[in-house]
């Protein structure tokens, strides 16, 4: 999180102000109106466009982070429900996109 | 068939009959002590049942009262647990999807050609609202509790 917000383009108030408008139950489709509805929402995606086609290193980066963050975060959980109910409750790292697209109705 | 009752009956007119045999045979003289000491015995095991039952519905009660009041701790951790792990659906799981989902999408996005940004931008926003959320409830707990002790 720490490398995208730095790059130039994006700003961290930006960004906030996109996570406080927009709700958490957000569909694909949602979002997708939002950016083409919406200009501030469009400058702000056209922003994170130029930035992942820009900075390969900070995608990298990027997605070894959120890999590492959902490890984390699934370990920790599985360690707890393992305590409570002497097995592991969560999905596990291998679980395809395809589930998680399935499991938050996306198509 | 007959019943329980009856048999005491039977037992106590045949026990009665049995003495008054032996006192008309051997006197008074003889008949006095026995009776004596199988009325003494008689209230003597009644005292003593009489002990034993208290002791035994003292036991019962207390076992009764350590029962509820482990099924009451019992529920206390249940309800603990509940709270919990409501908490961690409501905030957790989310971080952790939007994680995966956005560290996934760059992954594909990376192997393939021309793939559209949109997907990507898509969790990466959702895991900013995930943290987002989560920050706010844990900053409104904090600052209740802040509150409430002070």
């Amino acid at each position: 999180m720490s490398s995208i917000n730095a790059a130039s383009g994006l700003s961290q108030l930006e960004l906030s102000t996109l996570s406080v408008s927009l709700g958490p139950d957000l569909t694909f489709y949602g979002l997708s109106n939002e950016v083409q509805n919406n200009d501030n929402t469009r400058l702000i995606f056209s922003n994170f466009e130029n930035w992942l086609k820009s900075e390969e290193d900070g995608v990298d980066k990027l997605e070894k982070e959120a890999e590492y963050f959902h490890s984390l975060i699934t370990a920790e959980i599985n360690h707890l429900y393992d305590q409570w109910y002497a097995t592991t409750y969560v999905p596990k790292p291998g679980q395809s996109l395809a589930d998680i697209a399935k499991y938050l109705n996306l198509p | 068939m007959v019943d329980r009752q009856t048999k005491w009956l039977i037992g106590a007119a045949g026990l009665a009959v049995t003495f008054a045999g032996l006192g008309l045979l051997l006197g008074s003289q003889f008949l006095t002590p026995v009776l004596t000491v199988i009325f003494s015995g008689a209230v003597l095991a009644a005292v003593v049942a009489g002990i034993f039952q208290t002791l035994s519905d003292r036991a019962a009660t207390k076992r009764a009262t350590m029962q509820i009041d482990l099924q009451k701790k019992l529920e206390a951790i249940q309800s603990m647990w509940k709270i919990a792990d409501q908490q961690m659906r409501e905030h957790y799981f989310p971080i952790a999807t939007a994680a995966r989902g956005l560290s996934q999408i760059i992954h594909l996005w990376k192997k393939a050609t021309a793939s559209p940004i949109l997907p990507i931008f898509y969790w990466f926003v959702r895991l900013r609202i995930a943290t987002t959320v989560m920050l706010k409830k844990t900053t409104f707990f904090i600052l209740t509790s802040y509150l409430a002790d002070s």
